[in-house]
């Protein structure tokens, strides 16, 4: 039907590499240098952020490696090749729980967020619900769709980011970031986990990257786009404890947001650039929810292969709208966030470990070429 | 159903043509064989329609000989009574030599050549120059007959440019393709004809530079257009709403030009013309959104200033949707984003007005498009009234009248600039029917219903597809290194590559290594 | 309904959801800016203070446009009592047609009374960092009488006395000011338990105001304790490094001598680790140009500029020495900035006396402090003398 080869539903090895920092950025580029300061002191949390990022980089090669491993294959099929069929039906159905847990969490950050910073008497309930009907509507659209929404809003992301930080160099202080080590080793361990945390998604390259068409390039790739995300949580995290200091920093909230609302732009066309920062940085919680919405329907469809791709779409919108309103308040909507980011780092771990090992065990014999 | 048939058989047909083409190695010297002389030369050319092949006797030897030249780009007057007339009055004398004679004594032109080298022969017929073949002779006489009948060509209405070239397509679809022709003498260059309208069968042509254009988006163009039923189609647009690939888009799907240049520039990186008999506007396809920010401006200018132009209509694109929806949500939902000076004398400004600016906004939009559409519609001579009544109406009255604030005026008067700074004119209508929607949603959710028109706009842009390309491209699929021809304009020297997102046969541009 | 029109329907759901209320739509016209909000002492009646609190809205209409000067005041004062800021804010809103507004809120004045009190500065300034509409770049101003007289003031070429506050203490030129202090500053320093310093300014006329000094808020007790004028400020602005514009007056041989400060940076050294008996030794080094001076001295020639800059160099030493003596003597507070020095150089032993550092233990106090000071003359001014007097 088209007459071009990548306008067909395979996708490229660059667009996984889009697509983990697509799904890595989300509410935690807001809040991360706020959890971070509680644990470690000043600036130390840089050694948090790289020691937490080099095991994300990692986690994430070995599971496009051995992903990598099973082209054209659905995580369904290769897994239940390698651990047999129960558990690959229980960890499909988890990953698919999991992707719609995220997707309503965004939902519900976004619509907690944005209740504090843009509105006032607005229902939390119709902030959630216009968010997620454009989700639903790019879901239901074609799956290289999702990934070139990535391509257009990542670029987006950094861009904006980084002209915070630009404008945030005449607010820096470099008293704020000195003495450095002075954390003691619990304090790293704690800023580590905290971190590792921030680094979500990895679970989606079980079910993507078999679509891959230059499957080879895939790991290399994935973990590449991964060390972007490492990049932009560190310099973030410098500029914000530069610019407030490490005590200031940890009774924020959300420090990126705070940090928009401390600079000025010169010129001063605009004063007050949060709320400008915020709907921005709202692609990237948008994309997070997108894709992990679309590994629940994928996962779905491969458990109930008869059901329609819309069916499913429609069909789960309601449950993850209620899931999102479930968080009544800021703390609930934290406790959300901590439980879910446990899960999303833990699940990949759990997941590769047993088919590295069985794949280590079954060797060449089951190779799904 | 027999209309169907009957194109079925035609497109067997033209598979069955197309791989004995490219199965058969032509002859590239000129043999003794007049039939061979024939086929090799239409080989070489693709046997396009325009091409002429007159046969004749010749009446005291008995020798078959024939006259070829490319009409529409040829002075037929003169082929009639300078060589043709001349050549079978003359040659019942000679015997022997007979070639040499013609060239010397008989044929009325001034320029005349003889060659035995099939390229210099298509070359000098994709000139405009007639080749008169004899059989027995292994020699071609050329001849310099470049002219043809067309009407005057004038500079193109809708595309105006500063700097490039003036002429623009005509209605007759000869003339069109001769001008295409004058643009691109490359042997390569195709002309595909398709019938369309059932009742009023008018050629359309599809034009595309073999070896470059990939071709299975020909084979896609001609399948679609093979599947055209209508009866009549009195501009190109009937072809471009009924090829495109979603009907439930406000995008154009396919570029609409009047500008040649544009269309052998657009062959030249590998995509494909649609040229349709009886209206200047010519089609090219596949397009992306970037496509119709661009324009043929881009080239003639140094390549910094053109750079500069095309992120300055990126910026206008946007003002065009959102300038409208950014007021709104500062005014109505987000003054702390407003310098407190400034604020304060909106404030002012405002105070007064019975609407929401939203309200404000969608009725001085809704005035300037009833405006604009009254200017294009009336006759050039009564538009300017126009003008001044719309001028008096926004500006002062309604100021006065305290029924606008003067500053959404003068919003609405930067977008509609901005709207036509875009030079694509079916683009900047539909950025200009999103304008609305943006600011609805910026009046009901302010910052916040922005930004998701702004991602529901994203969605539908990736989701759409002109003849199987996505519309978003060369951003997402990410095409890195065609973005230096789509953000900015590198310098030419640095275009050395095809566009690769049109995944043509040959993707080198120019042959550096000939200096 | 066919496939390709199905994505559509939560587009159709999403305008019927937003178009069905517009909650939080406010025209801007309908809203009343607070450009600045003043809190004083209404009585102290000893259990639980009652706050004054003064807030200034804009009136758009009175600042006109540039072609068209608006006619009237450009600002109303509202004054309530409450025992909150929120609280009194909400009652204040009642006397206010349109809805209260602080996203262009830029200005808090303090008066000295209430900032005397214990713990009440970091009380009342909680409602402005807690608040997410509020920006982080609020300037934060003690008054020396009542704050809402300074509301008041109302110089001929401002028409809203909170933009010309602000503007003073953006534009002083004296080295007995500080830079203007934001409310995001003063936050950080209650949190790391840092005493801090907050500008001063006094009513002088009906249309003026004087930017006096600096109040010098302690930690412990968290009050105000006292406020630095004269040589006390400028002493404290040379050691910390921030005397970036001012001019200091001195004699040289007999004749009156007035430097404009061109730079200044200031560098601490601790020389022994004795934490009951820390010796510290700040090297000021400034740059500085003559302005005026009333003498005849060729100061073109390098041994006279030599007379000059030791003149400078003792002024400031003097003026630097009048300020350590102040807070380290006499109030035992440092905002001399020693703890900031001690946090990023000494950190280890600035943990172990931190929280004795200016009050309790007070090691500070009891640390010794020597001055060096280094000044260079860059510009001796364009003419070497305007008169020949006494040749």
């Amino acid at each position: 039907m088209s007459p071009f080869k990548y306008a067909d539903e395979s996708i490229q090895s660059q667009d996984i590499m889009i697509a983990i920092p697509s799904v890595a950025i989300a509410v935690s580029i807001l809040d991360l240098p706020g959890i971070l300061a509680k644990s470690v002191r000043f600036a130390d949390g840089w050694i948090a952020i790289i020691i937490a990022g080099i095991l994300a980089v990692s986690l994430t090669w070995f599971v496009a490696k051995i992903v990598s491993k099973f082209p054209n294959q659905s995580f369904l099929s290769y897994s239940s090749s390698l651990l047999s069929k129960p558990v690959a039906y229980l960890l499909t159905l988890l990953f698919a729980i999991q992707g719609m847990m995220i997707a309503a969490y965004e939902v519900s950050s976004i619509s907690i967020i944005s209740k504090q910073y843009l509105f006032d008497t607005t229902p939390v309930e119709v902030i959630g619900l216009s968010f997620l009907l454009i989700v639903v509507y790019s879901v239901s659209g074609s799956r290289v769709g999702l990934f070139r929404l990535n391509a257009m809003f990542l670029p987006l992301i950094f861009l904006v980011t980084g002209l915070l930080i630009i404008f945030a160099i005449g607010f820096m202080k470099l008293d704020n970031v000195l003495p450095v080590f002075t954390t003691g080793i619990n304090g790293y361990v704690k800023g580590t986990i905290d971190s590792a945390l921030a680094y979500a998604g990895i679970g989606i390259l079980f079910f993507y990257i078999p679509l891959v068409k230059d499957i080879n390039k895939v790991p290399g790739r994935a973990a590449f786009g991964m060390s972007w995300v490492v990049l932009l949580y560190l310099l973030i995290y410098l500029v914000c404890i530069a610019v407030f200091g490490q005590a200031t920093t940890e009774v924020i909230r959300l420090p990126l947001i705070e940090l928009a609302k401390s600079i000025k732009i010169p010129g001063g066309f605009f004063e007050r650039m949060e709320s400008l920062f915020f709907v921005i940085w709202i692609t990237s919680i948008f994309t997070t929810a997108m894709m992990t919405y679309d590994v629940a329907v994928m996962a779905l469809q491969s458990i109930l292969p008869k059901l329609k791709k819309h069916t499913i779409v429609f069909g789960l919108s309601p449950l993850i709208y209620f899931i999102s309103t479930l968080p009544n308040n800021f703390l609930e909507n934290v406790k959300f966030e901590e439980y879910l980011a446990y899960t999303t780092s833990i699940l990949p771990v759990f997941v590769v470990i047993p088919l590295w090992i069985m794949y280590g065990i079954k060797g060449g014999k089951n190779r799904g070429q | 159903m027999a209309r169907r048939s009957i194109f079925n058989r035609m497109k067997t047909r033209n598979k069955i043509k197309q791989s004995q083409e490219q199965q058969e190695e032509f002859n590239t010297s000129i043999t003794k064989n007049l039939d061979d002389n024939l086929k090799s030369i239409k080989k070489m050319l693709g046997d396009p329609t325009d091409l002429v092949t007159r046969e004749l006797i010749i009446g005291g030897i008995e020798k078959r000989a024939a006259i070829i030249y490319i009409s529409g780009i040829t002075d037929e007057d003169l082929i009639n009574n300078n060589i043709l007339k001349v050549i079978q009055e003359n040659l019942m004398q000679y015997e022997t030599g007979i070639l040499d004679k013609i060239h010397s004594e008989v044929v009325a032109v001034t320029d005349t050549d003889k060659s035995n080298n099939l390229d210099d022969v298509s070359l000098a017929i994709l000139n405009g120059h007639t080749a008169f073949y004899l059989e027995g002779y292994e020699e071609v006489l050329l001849m310099g007959t470049t002219g043809g009948e067309s009407r005057s060509i004038e500079e193109p209405e809708s595309e105006t440019l500063v700097r490039g070239p003036r002429d623009g397509f005509v209605e007759s679809i000869f003339t069109n393709m001769a001008l295409i022709r004058r643009d691109i003498r490359d042997p390569n260059l195709r002309f595909k004809k398709h019938e369309v309208g059932k009742r009023s069968k008018q050629m359309v042509v599809v034009c595309y530079i073999e070896g470059i254009t990939n071709p299975d988006l020909v084979n896609e163009i001609n399948r679609r257009l093979a599947t055209m039923d209508i009866d009549f189609i009195s501009d190109s647009s009937f072809i471009e709403q009924w090829i495109e690939d979603s009907i439930y888009s406000p995008f154009p799907q396919i570029l609409d030009t009047e500008r040649p240049d544009s269309v052998s520039a657009s062959l030249i990186q590998g995509k494909v013309g649609i040229i349709v008999d009886g209206t200047p506007f010519a089609l090219i396809a596949p397009m992306s959104l970037s496509d119709g920010l661009a324009s043929p401006e881009d080239y003639t200018q140094r390549w910094m200033s053109a750079s500069l132009l095309r992120i300055l209509r990126f910026l206008a694109a946007f003002i065009a949707v959102f300038l409208p929806g950014l007021y709104v949500a500062f005014v109505s939902f987000h003054p702390g984003m407003i310098p407190s000076t400034l604020a304060y004398s909106i404030a002012a400004s405002r105070e007064g007005v019975p609407f929401p600016a939203a309200v404000e906004a969608i009725l001085l939009a809704i005035t300037f498009e009833i405006l604009h559409e009254a200017g294009v519609r009336l006759p050039k001579v009564i538009g300017q009234t126009i003008g001044i009544v719309g001028g008096l109406v926004i500006g002062e009255a309604a100021v006065s009248a305290g029924i606008v604030s003067p500053i959404m005026v003068i919003v609405t008067a930067l977008t509609a600039i901005a709207a036509f700074s875009i030079p694509t004119y079916s683009m900047s209508i539909a950025l200009r029917t999103f304008r609305f929607i943006v600011i609805i949603a910026s009046g009901a959710l302010g910052l916040y219903g922005l930004i998701l028109i702004y991602i529901m706009m994203n969605i539908h842009i990736v989701n759409l597809k002109s003849i199987g390309m996505p519309y978003s491209i060369p951003f997402g699929p990410l095409f890195l290194k065609d973005l230096k021809d789509v953000i900015i304009r590198a310098p030419f020297t640095k275009l050395t590559r095809r566009p690769k997102h049109l995944e043509p046969v040959d993707d080198v541009s120019k042959d550096t290594s000939i200096k | 309904m066919d496939n390709k029109m199905l994505p559509i329907m939560p587009l159709l759901i999403f305008f019927l959801v937003t178009l069905s209320g517009c909650w939080d739509e406010v025209q801007i016209e309908e809203r009343a800016f607070l450009s600045a909000v003043a809190i004083d002492l209404a009585e102290d009646d000893g259990g639980k203070a009652i706050l004054e609190l003064t807030e200034q809205i804009i009136v758009p209409a009175g600042l006109g446009t540039i072609t068209e000067p608006g006619g009237g005041k450009a600002y109303r004062n509202i004054s309530r009592t409450g025992e909150g800021i929120f609280e009194t804010n909400r009652d204040i809103s009642r006397q206010e047609n349109r809805k209260m507004d602080v996203e262009h809120l830029d200005l808090v004045i303090i008066s000295k009374e209430l900032a005397e009190q214990e713990d009440m500065l970091a009380n009342v300034l909680d409602v402005f960092v807690r608040q997410e509409y509020m920006r982080r770049g609020i300037f934060i101003v003690v008054a020396d009488n009542k704050a809402k007289t300074l509301l008041n003031v109302e110089p001929e070429h401002v028409k809203i006395p909170a933009e010309y506050i602000t503007e003073i203490m953006e534009n002083a030129e004296s080295v007995a000011t500080m830079k203007p202090i934001q409310i995001g500053d003063v936050q950080e320093k209650l949190l790391i338990n840092r005493s801090f310093t907050v500008p001063l300014l006094t009513e002088v006329a009906d249309n003026s105001i004087y930017y006096q000094g600096i109040a010098v808020i302690a930690e412990k007790p968290n009050k105000l304790v006292d406020t630095l004028t004269g040589a006390d400020a400028k002493g404290r602005q040379f050691i910390t490094g921030g005397a970036q514009d001012g001019s200091v007056t001195t004699e040289v041989e007999g004749e009156q001598a007035t430097f404009e400060i061109t730079g200044s940076s200031s560098d601490y050294k601790l020389l022994n680790r004795d934490k009951n008996a820390l010796e510290f030794q700040v090297d000021i080094s400034l740059t500085a140009a003559i302005r005026e001076y009333f003498g005849t001295v060729d100061f073109y020639k390098e041994e006279n500029l030599k007379i000059f800059e030791q003149a400078f160099e003792k002024e400031v030493k003097k003026l630097s020495e009048i300020a350590v003596r102040k807070m380290k003597d006499e109030l035992q507070v440092d905002v001399l900035d020693f703890d900031k020095y001690l946090r990023i150089h000494h950190n280890k032993l600035w943990n172990e006396i931190k929280q004795d550092w200016d009050h309790g233990e007070n090691y500070f106090s009891e640390s010794k402090i020597t001055i060096n000071v280094k000044g260079t003359i860059t510009q001796p001014g364009t003419s070497v003398r305007v008169n020949s007097r006494g040749d």
